[in-house]
C-alpha cells in the first residue's frame, strides 16, 4: 500500500453547452417564425364567421370566388359547396365579416343574382362580366347572430325593412298576372306583385302583392284591382269600348286600382282581392259576391227572356240596386200541367236600397221586401238600351198589380213575384203598328167609296150634269194641252240635269269628310227617332180612333148621298168654267216655258257652286243642320205633344160630325152654295185672271235675277248666300237653343269630337256614343230588315189583306 | 500558397487543388475571418467563419419558415373588371397544368418550392448535429453534396424577380394586391441569398470531415 | 493570401499526376474512384464533358428555336384570343410604353440565351483550338454564364404567374403558350451543358500555352 497521493482531478473537456453556438442571430428565425405565425393568427382571426345557406342548386357559385353582398358591399365569400345529407339541397359555406355577421337575423334573406329578363326589366347584367353573387337582405340585429338559412329562388318581392301592406290577388286565369308586374294607382307605380302560382282546387290563380307605403293607405276592402296590361276592346251593352293604357304598361302589363266606393274599411295583411278584366268589369263589380250581405232573391220568368245575361244589372227606378247570378229553368208542376218555367237569380246589396249597412239580419231585409212586395214590387224584364236586344231585371212598384206575396222558402231564396215585361221591341212595335194598319177595315172603306163614286156617276148619268164633263174634259185637254207642252217635257231632262249637279256636289261633300258631322246630325237624329218612337206610339194610340171616325163620315157621305145637290152642281159647272178659262189664258199656257227657264238657271247656278267649291260653307251648313235636326227633334218633341192632342182633336171631329149629322143639312148646301159661289167671283175677277200674268213677270224677274247672279260673280253671292244659309240654320238653332239641354247635347258633343280628334288612346265618349248609335241603328236596321222580309213575302197583305 | 517544385513527393493529404482549375496548393488551417483564394482564378477555397454553421442553420430554418408561409399565406390579388382573381403560390405553380405544358407544373414546382427545400432541410441535416457539437449525421456527405449540386437550380430568387416583373407588367391594366406571401419569399430569398454567400464549400468539407473523423 | 504575381507558376494536380475532387479539394493519387471527403467520383479531365457540353448545347438550341416561333402567351380579352411569341411580346410592352419591363423580357429571353449559346460554343471551341482570349478572361466568362444562366428563366415564372393570376372569365384571361415549355427545356438544357462544362479544361490550355512558352 502506498501513501495516499493527491488524486488526479477528473478533468472534463470545457463545456460544450448548447449556448455555445447561439448567437443573436437565432432571432432571424425565431422572428422569421413569429411574424409568421403572428400573420397566420391574424388572419385567421379576421376569417370572419361562417355561414350555411341551403340553396336549390349551386349554379354560377363557385368556392372561392362568389361574393356575398349587402347594400352593394361585400360582406363576404363562399368557402364550399357541399351537398344536404340526402342529396336533395346544396349547402352553401361561407364567411362572412364578424361585423356583419353579429347582427344576422335568423329571417335574412339570401339569393343568387344572376342576369334576369323578366316583366319588370332586365336585371343583374353586370353579373355576366363579374360572375353571380350571392345578395343578402335583411333588417339588422344586435346580437342576432344566426348561421343556418334557407337561400331563395328569386329576389324577394319585399326587401326587409321595406313598409307596406301585403295583399293577394285572385284571378280566373294567370294570363292576365305576370311575375313582378307592377300595380298602378291612378298611374304611378306603388307596388308590384310576385310569381301568380295555382289555387289548389285549380279554378284560380293567386298572387302576392306587395303595396308600398305611404300608398298602402288607399288600398281598402271596397278597392277593386283590374288589369291594365295591353289594351282592351269590351263589346257590351254600352257599345264599343277601346281603351291602351300607357306603352310601358302594354309592354309590362300591370294592375291598377282605385277605390270605387267609399266606406270601405282597411285592409289586413294578405287580404285576398280579386281582380278584374278591366276597369269597368271592376267598377261594376261593387256588388259582386264580394259583398258581405247581398241578399239572394229568385225571380221566375214567363217571357222570354232572351238578352238577359248573368251579371245584368237589377235596378230601381233607374239606380243599379243588383246584379243577376244566374239563370236557369225548372219544371213547374201546375195543376198537373209540366210548364217549364225560367228562373233568374239575382243578388241584391241592401245599401242601395237605402238600408243601414249593418242591419246584418238578412231576416229584417226579407220583412222589407215582402210588405214592399205586398204594396205591389214587382220584378220585371226591361230593356237596357232603346234598340238594344241586352235585358235587364228592374223592379218596378205597380200599385194596381195582382196580389202576390214575396214567396219565403226554407232552403231557397225568396221567390219575388214578376210581372209581364213591356219591352218595347221596335220589331214587334213596327210590326205591330202595321198589323194595326193591316187590321183597318181598309176594304170597307175602299167598298164604300167605290159606292160612293158609283153614286155620284149617277149623278154624272144626269143630262144637265153631261154638260159638266163637256166642259170639264175642255178643262182636262187644256191641262193635257199644258202638260203635254214641250216645254213641261223638258222639265224633267232640266231637273235630271239639275240633280245630277246636286249629286256631284254631295260627292264632294262625302269626300271632304263630313262624316263626323253626319254622325253628330245622326245622333240628332237618334235623338229624333227616339221622339218618333214615342210619337208612333202616340200615333198608334191615335189610329185606334180613326176607324170610329170613318164609320162616322160614311155615315155623313151616306146622308150627302141622299141629298139635293142640284144647285150645288150648277154652281160647280159655273167654277168650272171660270177655271177653264184661267187655265187655257196665254198666261197661264206659258208658266210652263217660264218654269223651264228658271230650273236651267237654277242648273247653272248650281254648276257654279260646284266650281266654286264651296264645300267648307256646306260644312259648317251641316253642323247647323245638325243643330236643325235637333230642334226637329224638339218639334217631334212639339209633335209628341201635338200628336197627344189627336185624340182630343179626333174626339172635336167626331163631335162635329155628330152635329154634322143634327144639322139641317139644307142650310149646310145652302152655306156650302155659297162658298162655291164666292170661289167663283173669286176665281172670275180680274185679279186672279191677272195672277198668271203676275207670275209670269215674277218668274221673269227670278231669271234675270239669277242671270246677274251668275255674271255679277257666283262666288260671293254664293258665299253670301251659303252664309245667310248658315246665319238662317244658325238663327234655327238659337230657336232650338230655347230647349237648353238639347243646345248642350250638341255643344258637348262637338267638344268631344274634337277631343276625340286631338288624343289617341283616351277614352272618347265621342266614340263610345257614335258606335253605339251605330250599334243600336244596326239592331233597328235588323228588325226593319226583317219586317221588310215579311212584308216583301207578302206585299199584298198591306193592301188587300189576306 | 508556395509553390512545390515537382520534385518533391506530393502528400495528396496535405494538399488542395482548386475546383476550378486544378491549381495544387499546400493545405493548411486558415484563421476564421480570413479567405483563402486561388491565385489563378480567385475562386474561394477556403473561408471559415466563427459560427458559420449556426448561421446556417438558422438561416436554412428561417428561409424554411418563411416557405411555409408563402405557400399557405395569399400571394397575389388581381382586381379587375369587377372580377378578383387570387392567386396562391400554388396557384402559380399549377398556371401551366392544363394542356401540352402540363409537364411544366412539375417542373415548376420543382425549381420554385421542391428544390430550394430538399436544400433547406438537407443543410440542416448535415449541419444540424454539428452545430451542436455532435457527429454528423449518416449519409450527411450525400445530403451535403445534393445541396451543393441543387445549388443551381433552386430558383426561388429568379421566380420572385419574374413575379416582380409581372407585376410591373399588370399593374397598368389592374389593381394589384399583393399578400403577406410575397413578402414572405422575398424574405426567403433574401435569406437564401446571405446563406448562402455564409457557406464556403471546401471550409464545411473539411469540417465535415474533421468532425467525421473526431 | 499573396497573390503570387503576374504570371506565377502553377502546379496543376493533372501535372503533378494527381486528382483534385472538384467538389470539395482533396486531393488523391490516381486511379482513387471516389472522394475520400466527400464521395464525388473522381476523375482527373473527364474527356467525355466536352461531348456532353456540346450535346446539351444543340439541344437547348434546338428547343430554342419553336420557343421563338410559338407562342409563349396566349391572351383573351373579351373572347378574342391573341397569341404573342416572346419577340412578339416584347414589341407589344413597347409599344404599350413599358420600355422597361419590355428591356428586362428582352435581355432575359433572347439576349442572354443567344449570349450562353455563343460562350458556351466558344469556351467549348477554346478548349479544342487556340483562342485569343486568355484563360483568365475565359475562366470569368464561365462563372458569368453559370451564374446568369438561371435568370433566364424568368420568362417562364412571368407566364406562369401572368397566367395564374389574370383568369377573369370574360373579360381577360392568358393562358401559357406551348413555347414556355420549350423555352424552359431550353434554360434548362443550357444550364445543364454549362454545368458539365469542366472548367479546368481552361486552365489547362493555358498551362499548355504557358509551358510552351
Amino acid at each position: 500500500m502506498s501513501d495516499p497521493r493527491p488524486a488526479e482531478m477528473e478533468i472534463e473537456g470545457p463545456k460544450r453547452s448548447i449556448w455555445r453556438n447561439l448567437s443573436l442571430t437565432w432571432l432571424i428565425p425565431i422572428a422569421a417564425l413569429a411574424i409568421t405565425l403572428l400573420i397566420a393568427w391574424q388572419s385567421w382571426a379576421e376569417r370572419g364567421a361562417r355561414i350555411e345557406i341551403t340553396f336549390e342548386n349551386a349554379a354560377g357559385i363557385v368556392p372561392g370566388e362568389t361574393a356575398l353582398r349587402f347594400r352593394d358591399v361585400n360582406i363576404g365569400l363562399v368557402e364550399d359547396v357541399t351537398f344536404a345529407n340526402d342529396l336533395s339541397s346544396v349547402r352553401i359555406g361561407a364567411r362572412i365579416d364578424n361585423i356583419v355577421a353579429e347582427s344576422l337575423p335568423s329571417d335574412a334573406e339570401f339569393w343568387v343574382v344572376r342576369p334576369e329578363v323578366s316583366a319588370s326589366g332586365i336585371s343583374g347584367l353586370s353579373t355576366v362580366l363579374s360572375g353571380v353573387y350571392i345578395e343578402a337582405a335583411f333588417e339588422p340585429q344586435e346580437g342576432a347572430e344566426a348561421t343556418r338559412f334557407v337561400g331563395r329562388d328569386t329576389a324577394p318581392l319585399v326587401r326587409p325593412g321595406m313598409r307596406g301592406t301585403r295583399i293577394v290577388l285572385r284571378a280566373p286565369d294567370g294570363a292576365m298576372l305576370s311575375a313582378g308586374a307592377p300595380i298602378f294607382h291612378q298611374g304611378i307605380e306603388v307596388g308590384r306583385i310576385e310569381t301568380p302560382r295555382l289555387l289548389e282546387s285549380g279554378n284560380g290563380v293567386i298572387a302576392d302583392a306587395f303595396i308600398e307605403a305611404p300608398h298602402d293607405r288607399r288600398v281598402t276592402t271596397s278597392t277593386r284591382f283590374w288589369d291594365t296590361s295591353g289594351f282592351n276592346v269590351n263589346f257590351g251593352p254600352q257599345g264599343l269600348d277601346l281603351s291602351v293604357g300607357s306603352v310601358a304598361a302594354l309592354i309590362r302589363g300591370g294592375i291598377a286600382f282605385d277605390t270605387v266606393v267609399s266606406g270601405g274599411n282597411p285592409v289586413p295583411s294578405r287580404y285576398v282581392f280579386d281582380l278584374f278584366d278591366d276597369e269597368t268589369a271592376a267598377r261594376d263589380s261593387v256588388f259582386s259576391q264580394s259583398i258581405d250581405n247581398a241578399v239572394d232573391l229568385v225571380v221566375e220568368f214567363d217571357e222570354s227572356v232572351r238578352g238577359l245575361e248573368a251579371g245584368a244589372p237589377v235596378t230601381y227606378r233607374g239606380l243599379k240596386i243588383g246584379a243577376v247570378n244566374a239563370l236557369g229553368a225548372f219544371i213547374d208542376d201546375v195543376s198537373g200541367e209540366q210548364r217549364v218555367k225560367l228562373r233568374a237569380s239575382i243578388s241584391i246589396d241592401p245599401r242601395a236600397l237605402g238600408l243601414e249597412d249593418d242591419t246584418a239580419a238578412e231576416a229584417e231585409i226579407i220583412t222589407f221586401l215582402s210588405e214592399s212586395v205586398q204594396d205591389g214590387l214587382r220584378a220585371r224584364l226591361a230593356s237596357q238600351g232603346l234598340f238594344s236586344q241586352s235585358l235587364m231585371v228592374e223592379l218596378v212598384t205597380i200599385p194596381e198589380a195582382e196580389p202576390a206575396a214575396l214567396g219565403i222558402f226554407d232552403t231557397e231564396a225568396p221567390v219575388l213575384p214578376s210581372v209581364e215585361s213591356n219591352v218595347p221591341d221596335v220589331a214587334a212595335t213596327a210590326e205591330g203598328l202595321f198589323q194595326r194598319i193591316d187590321d183597318l177595315p181598309v176594304e170597307e172603306l175602299m167598298e164604300q167609296a167605290i159606292a160612293t163614286l158609283r153614286s155620284v156617276e149617277s149623278f154624272a148619268g144626269d143630262p144637265d150634269l153631261r154638260a159638266v164633263p163637256g166642259s170639264v174634259s175642255g178643262l182636262l185637254d187644256e191641262a193635257r194641252g199644258l202638260i203635254g207642252s214641250e216645254e213641261t217635257q223638258a222639265l224633267p231632262g232640266e231637273l235630271n240635269a239639275t240633280v245630277t249637279a246636286l249629286r256631284e256636289i254631295v260627292e264632294d261633300l262625302r269626300e271632304a269628310g263630313t262624316a263626323e258631322k253626319l254622325a253628330a246630325a245622326l245622333d240628332g237624329a237618334t235623338a229624333a227617332t227616339d221622339s218618333v218612337s214615342s210619337v208612333a206610339t202616340e200615333i198608334t194610340a191615335a189610329t185606334e180612333e180613326v176607324p170610329a171616325l170613318i164609320e162616322e163620315m160614311r155615315d155623313l157621305v151616306a146622308k150627302a148621298n141622299a141629298l139635293q145637290l142640284e144647285a150645288f152642281v150648277d154652281r160647280a159647272t159655273a167654277l168650272a168654267d171660270s177655271a177653264d178659262r184661267l187655265i187655257a189664258s196665254d198666261a197661264t199656257q206659258a208658266l210652263p216655258g217660264e218654269i223651264n227657264a228658271t230650273v236651267a238657271e237654277l242648273r247653272g247656278v248650281a254648276e257654279d257652286l260646284r266650281a266654286a267649291d264651296a264645300i267648307g260653307r256646306l260644312m259648317s251648313t251641316l253642323e247647323s243642320a245638325s243643330a236643325a235636326a235637333d230642334s226637329v227633334t224638339g218639334v217631334a218633341m212639339d209633335l209628341s205633344g201635338a200628336t197627344e192632342q189627336v185624340p182630343a182633336l179626333v174626339d172635336d171631329l167626331r163631335r162635329l160630325v155628330e152635329t154634322a149629322n143634327d144639322l139641317p143639312l139644307e142650310a149646310f148646301i145652302e152655306q156650302a152654295t155659297n162658298l162655291v159661289a164666292s170661289a167663283d167671283r173669286l176665281v172670275d175677277s180680274d185679279q186672279t185672271r191677272a195672277l198668271p200674268g203676275a207670275l209670269t213677270r215674277m218668274l221673269d224677274e227670278a231669271r234675270s235675277a239669277l242671270e246677274e247672279l251668275r255674271e255679277g260673280g257666283v262666288v260671293e253671292n254664293t258665299n253670301a248666300t251659303l252664309a245667310s244659309a248658315r246665319d238662317a240654320a244658325a238663327a234655327i238653332e238659337e230657336a232650338a237653343e230655347s230647349l237648353p239641354s238639347l243646345s248642350a247635347q250638341i255643344q258637348s258633343m262637338v267638344g268631344e269630337a274634337e277631343l276625340a280628334l286631338q288624343g289617341y288612346g283616351e277614352n272618347s265618349r265621342f266614340n263610345r256614343e257614335t258606335l253605339s248609335a251605330l250599334r243600336e241603328v244596326q239592331s233597328a236596321a235588323e228588325a226593319l230588315n226583317k219586317l221588310a222580309r215579311s212584308i216583301e213575302r207578302n206585299p199584298n197583305s198591306l193592301l188587300f189583306g189576306r | 500558397m508556395s509553390v512545390e517544385s515537382p520534385a518533391d513527393a506530393l502528400d495528396p493529404s496535405k494538399l488542395i487543388a482548386c475546383p476550378a482549375c486544378d491549381a495544387l496548393y499546400t493545405d493548411r488551417d486558415v484563421a476564421t475571418g480570413e479567405t483563402a483564394r486561388c491565385v489563378r482564378c480567385h475562386a474561394v477555397l477556403e473561408a471559415p467563419r466563427r459560427t458559420a454553421m449556426t448561421r446556417i442553420i438558422m438561416l436554412a430554418l428561417a428561409a424554411l419558415i418563411l416557405m411555409v408561409a408563402a405557400i399557405f399565406f395569399p400571394f397575389l390579388e388581381l382586381e379587375a373588371a369587377g372580377r378578383i382573381q387570387r392567386a396562391s403560390l400554388l396557384d402559380t405553380v399549377q398556371a401551366f397544368s392544363s394542356g401540352l405544358t402540363a409537364p411544366l407544373t412539375f417542373a415548376m414546382a420543382a425549381l420554385i418550392v421542391i428544390l430550394p427545400v430538399i436544400r433547406f432541410l438537407a443543410l440542416i441535416y448535415v449541419l444540424g448535429p454539428m452545430a451542436f457539437g455532435h457527429k454528423p449525421a449518416r449519409h450527411a456527405e450525400f445530403f451535403f453534396r445534393l445541396a451543393d449540386h441543387l445549388r443551381p437550380w433552386a430558383m426561388a430568387e429568379v421566380f420572385i424577380v419574374g413575379v416582380a416583373v409581372a407585376l410591373v407588367k399588370v399593374a397598368g391594366l389592374a389593381h394589384i394586391f399583393i399578400g403577406p406571401a410575397f413578402w414572405a419569399f422575398v424574405a426567403l430569398v433574401i435569406v437564401t441569398v446571405l446563406k448562402d454567400n455564409f457557406m464556403s464549400r471546401l471550409t464545411l468539407w473539411k469540417t465535415l470531415e474533421r468532425r467525421r473523423a473526431s | 493570401m499573396e497573390d503570387a504575381g503576374t504570371a506565377p507558376r502553377i502546379l496543376t494536380a493533372k501535372q503533378a499526376g494527381l486528382v483534385g475532387c472538384t467538389e470539395c479539394g482533396r486531393v488523391h493519387a490516381p486511379g482513387v474512384a471516389r472522394c475520400t471527403r466527400c464521395g464525388t467520383r473522381l476523375a482527373s479531365r473527364d474527356t467525355a464533358s466536352l461531348q456532353r457540353v456540346w450535346a446539351w448545347l444543340f439541344a437547348g438550341l434546338v428547343v430554342y428555336v419553336p420557343a421563338n416561333l410559338y407562342p409563349m402567351l396566349r391572351t383573351t380579352l373579351l373572347g378574342k384570343t391573341t397569341e404573342s411569341t416572346i419577340f412578339g411580346g416584347v414589341v407589344d410592352l413597347m409599344h404599350h410604353g413599358s420600355y422597361g419591363v419590355a428591356a428586362i423580357v428582352f435581355v432575359a429571353s433572347i439576349v442572354i440565351p443567344v449570349s450562353k449559346f455563343i460562350a458556351i460554343g466558344y469556351l467549348a471551341l477554346s478548349v479544342q483550338r487556340r483562342v485569343q482570349m486568355s484563360a483568365h478572361k475565359r475562366h470569368l466568362l464561365y462563372e458569368a454564364v453559370e451564374f446568369i444562366g438561371r435568370w433566364s428563366m424568368i420568362d417562364v415564372f412571368v407566364v406562369a404567374i401572368l397566367s395564374s393570376l389574370v383568369q377573369l372569365d370574360f373579360a381577360a384571361s392568358i393562358n401559357p403558350g406551348i413555347a414556355a415549355v420549350s423555352f424552359a427545356l431550353s434554360v434548362a438544357f443550357t444550364m445543364i451543358s454549362a454545368l458539365s462544362f469542366d472548367s479546368r479544361l481552361i486552365w489547362d490550355v493555358d498551362v499548355g500555352v504557358n509551358e510552351n512558352e
